[in-house]
């Protein structure tokens, strides 16, 4: 695994134990692209890898790997599992396997029916067919496209600033009688600088709910609550830094949680995760299954939202014995949550692997969802986009180069000099589909468009 | 114009240059400079290296992959400290395209390359063009030294070192384990080298220990996990360097071509990949007073 630590920071042993597992199609010409997608994928730990090669003529400049096989076995600790066949022969087959890849790679793909024959596949075999993504590239220019055939969870969107459940209105139990034990106003200055100011913050709401305000609090209401019990320990309690973070972060006190959109529109259509055999990605079945299972808890508890309290607490200043006790308070309802759920998994006769469960647990605000298109994998085909229409006729030679050049005087130049341009789109689209496989980090949804004159991309939903 | 580079760096990044550089006709001789040694860290990426080249320096191994295999280009693989080349050497080069992680060396070459321009009056003006990732994010800065803003006229840009906690804090409360590795291998156990094997088992041990003592979980604690804390280790994957490495080339290209207008034309880009993708450019304009390329600096 050492040959992995630099990634293993970005998607822990779990996503790579995946990447290790994933089969990969790559489907297209013998062009740069499909080296440097497969170059990019290898190196990540793909070790199995299918080319189904498509007969067509595609311009692009020279490659760099002589032999794919013999090339990239080397990139990889594994024995790499690679197999090459005819995409026409395959496609004639009609009981070929499709549904065992985690995810199908078109790269360059130089005829219209290639595109239509394969969108019937995926119309044939419904959600049992495995995520596509579709890319090309026109000298400065390209397109990728990921057309998915059930809804995609993502585990850990890994967001730049965590944002933490620390539950400041709704303390339980355990939490409360902590927090009670802390009598401010007999301390002394020494005492109270060793405070976390979480429970400062439930101090000053359970005042403020004593007093009778009912409503909304107000962050403002919050400081005022603040400085008075600080001032009960004396003026120079007002310097110290626990008391200087609780009044930076009482906006945290006010701040109403449940405000995720896209998964409780989800969940209000959703009813059942039905079948484990029906989804292609056992994955998505098990975090729906569990997002499911929070549904009927709540339920059961008089529908008052339920989700499992991840035990991260973030660094603040207290003393030793202050935080470590706090820390032991938050993972032990986390771990009451998660036993909780396990139980109503038990009642509902459903099962779900540990690892995701307690991925899940863990980190249950990163859950994020992508759903698959209302369009096929033809529905590029139906755009308003100039620069994508202009890029589908030269990638299908509907009009010759020198025609859609008139129009737009890059798009079709330089083609002997975009080995770069290729090379970017190799690592953007095998970046998406480790996204897929990992289920951590949120894939693009549904169109990325590349303008490599202006060094800029932008995001369309087909 | 027969197109003569220099690559700063063969890591992830040089890598990625050197290939697509390769792949170039117009570029008919490559210098890559670097003075460190492939270790199996690095095999998740750089792949022009191979197990059995562990322990190798990485410049010589990467030219020797390029020379054996794409004869009519010329790649010169220097095993040096950039910093301590001379300016004769550097002015030498159509452009200078870096893929290094650390920052003095970039500032050493910027700073050589502006003074190359500005002492000649403009009849030198190597474009530099520099790449950097961090995990699934990644930036590329273009500069034209003497026309557009400089790599120091933005170091204020670059984030301070953050999160930095109070040494009270490690001393005498420490709260989770990151503040005990601190502790241990700053204050306790100076001496440990985190090269050796042997020393990085005994701090990993002594962190048990301190853990232990404050009743703080050691759950993360590995070795891999204490190197992560002490050199601040950089996530890195094949898929953002490829990114960022091809988007230094392109700006190359486009240059070399004619295809941009070097005065008007963003010169820096950002790439983020973790939600969704996307590239964002802008112009980065010089500072006025920057110490390295305005003529009267503060």
């Amino acid at each position: 695994m050492e040959r992995y630590d630099r990634q293993l920071r970005l998607w822990g042993a779990l996503g790579q134990d995946n990447l290790d597992q994933a089969r990969v199609c790559v489907l297209g010409p013998a062009t740069p692209l499909l080296q440097e997608v497969s170059k990019n994928l290898v190196l990540a730990g793909i070790s199995s890898l299918t080319w189904l090669k498509e007969k067509s003529a595609v311009q692009s400049g020279p490659l760099f790997l002589a032999d794919l096989k013999r090339d990239l076995e080397p990139l990889t600790s594994k024995q790499l599992e690679y197999e090459e066949n005819g995409l026409e022969e395959i496609l004639m087959h009609s009981h070929y396997d499709w549904s065992h890849f985690s995810v199908i790679i078109l790269t360059c793909i130089g005829k219209q029916t290639t595109l239509v024959d394969l969108n019937e596949v995926r119309r044939r075999m419904e959600t049992k067919f495995p995520p596509v993504l579709n890319t090309s590239v026109s000298g400065f220019y390209g397109y990728m496209h990921l057309v998915l055939s059930e809804t995609h969870f993502v585990l850990q969107s890994h967001p730049d600033n965590k944002k933490y459940d620390l539950r400041l209105q709704q303390p339980w139990p355990e939490l409360v009688d902590y927090v009670d034990t802390f009598d401010i106003s007999k301390m002394d200055v020494v005492a109270f600088s060793g405070i976390p100011y979480i429970i400062l913050l439930i101090k000053c709401i359970a005042i403020l709910r004593k007093s009778g305000s009912e409503k909304k609090i107000t962050s403002g209401q919050v400081r005022e609550a603040l400085d008075q019990v600080c001032l009960s320990v004396g003026e120079n309690a007002l310097y110290e830094s626990n008391y200087v973070e609780a009044r930076r972060y009482a906006y945290l006190a006010c701040s109403q949680d449940g405000c995720r959109k896209e998964l409780d529109d989800l969940l209000r259509t959703v009813e059942t995760s039905g079948d484990a055999h029906d989804w292609h990605d056992f994955y998505n079945y098990e975090i729906l299954t569990l997002l499911l299972v929070l549904k009927v808890i709540s339920k059961g508890n008089k529908n008052s939202a339920f989700e499992p309290l991840t035990s991260a607490l973030p660094d603040m200043e207290s003393t030793t014995e202050n935080y470590i006790k706090l820390k032991t308070l938050y993972e032990a309802k986390a771990e009451l949550d998660k036993s909780c759920i396990q139980q109503s998994l038990i009642c509902g006769k459903k099962t779900v692997s540990k690892d995701v469960l307690n991925a899940f647990c863990s980190h249950f605000g990163e859950i994020r969802t992508v759903l698959p298109p209302k369009d096929d994998l033809l529905g590029i085909f139906n755009t308003s986009c100039s620069l994508l229409s202009a890029l589908l006729m030269i990638q299908f030679q509907e009009e010759s180069i020198a025609t859609v050049a008139l129009k737009n005087e890059f798009i079709g130049l330089h083609l002997d000099c975009n080995y770069p341009v290729m090379a970017f789109f190799g690592g953007a689209v095998a970046q998406e589909a480790i996204k897929l496989i990992t289920h951590h980090y949120v894939p693009i949804d549904d169109l990325f468009l590349y303008n490599g004159i202006d060094n800029s991309s932008a995001i369309y939903k087909i | 114009m027969d197109c003569k580079i220099l690559i700063l760096g063969a890591g992830g990044l040089g890598c990625e240059i050197l290939k697509n550089l390769a792949m170039l006709n117009f570029v008919k001789q490559i210098h890559i400079v670097d003075m460190d040694t492939i270790e199996l860290t690095n095999l998740n990426r750089q792949f022009l290296f191979h197990d059995a080249d562990i322990g190798k320096p990485k410049a010589q191994v990467a030219a020797h992959y390029i020379n054996s295999r794409f004869p009519q280009l010329q790649v010169v693989p220097l095993v040096r400290d950039l910093t301590t080349l001379h300016s004769s050497f550097y002015k030498g080069f159509h452009f200078i395209i870096s893929g290094l992680d650390a920052i003095e060396p970039r500032r050493f070459v910027n700073e050589t390359l502006v003074k190359l321009t500005m002492k000649s009056n403009y009849e030198i003006c190597i474009p530099f063009i520099d790449g950097g990732t961090e995990g699934l994010k990644g930036h590329v800065k273009t500069i034209i030294p003497g026309i557009t803003a400089c790599w120091e006229c933005s170091i204020d840009t670059l984030p301070s070192q953050q999160d930095t906690v109070p040494m009270c804090t490690i001393a005498n409360n420490p709260r989770c384990i990151e503040h005990v590795v601190e502790y241990v291998s700053t204050i306790q156990h100076p001496e440990l080298d985190i090269e050796s094997q042997a020393d990085v088992q005994t701090l990993l041990e002594k962190c048990y220990e301190r853990a232990t003592r404050f009743s703080i979980s050691t759950e993360k604690l590995s070795t891999s996990f204490i190197l992560g804390v002490i050199k601040s280790i950089i996530p890195s994957v094949s898929t953002t360097n490829a990114m960022v490495a091809a988007t230094c080339c392109s700006q190359m290209v486009k240059i070399y071509k004619d295809l941009v207008d070097l005065e008007n034309d963003d010169n820096f880009t950002l790439i983020n990949c973790s939600e969704g993708c996307f590239m964002y450019s802008f112009k980065f304009e010089r500072l006025p007073g920057c110490p390295v390329c305005s003529s009267n600096p503060d």
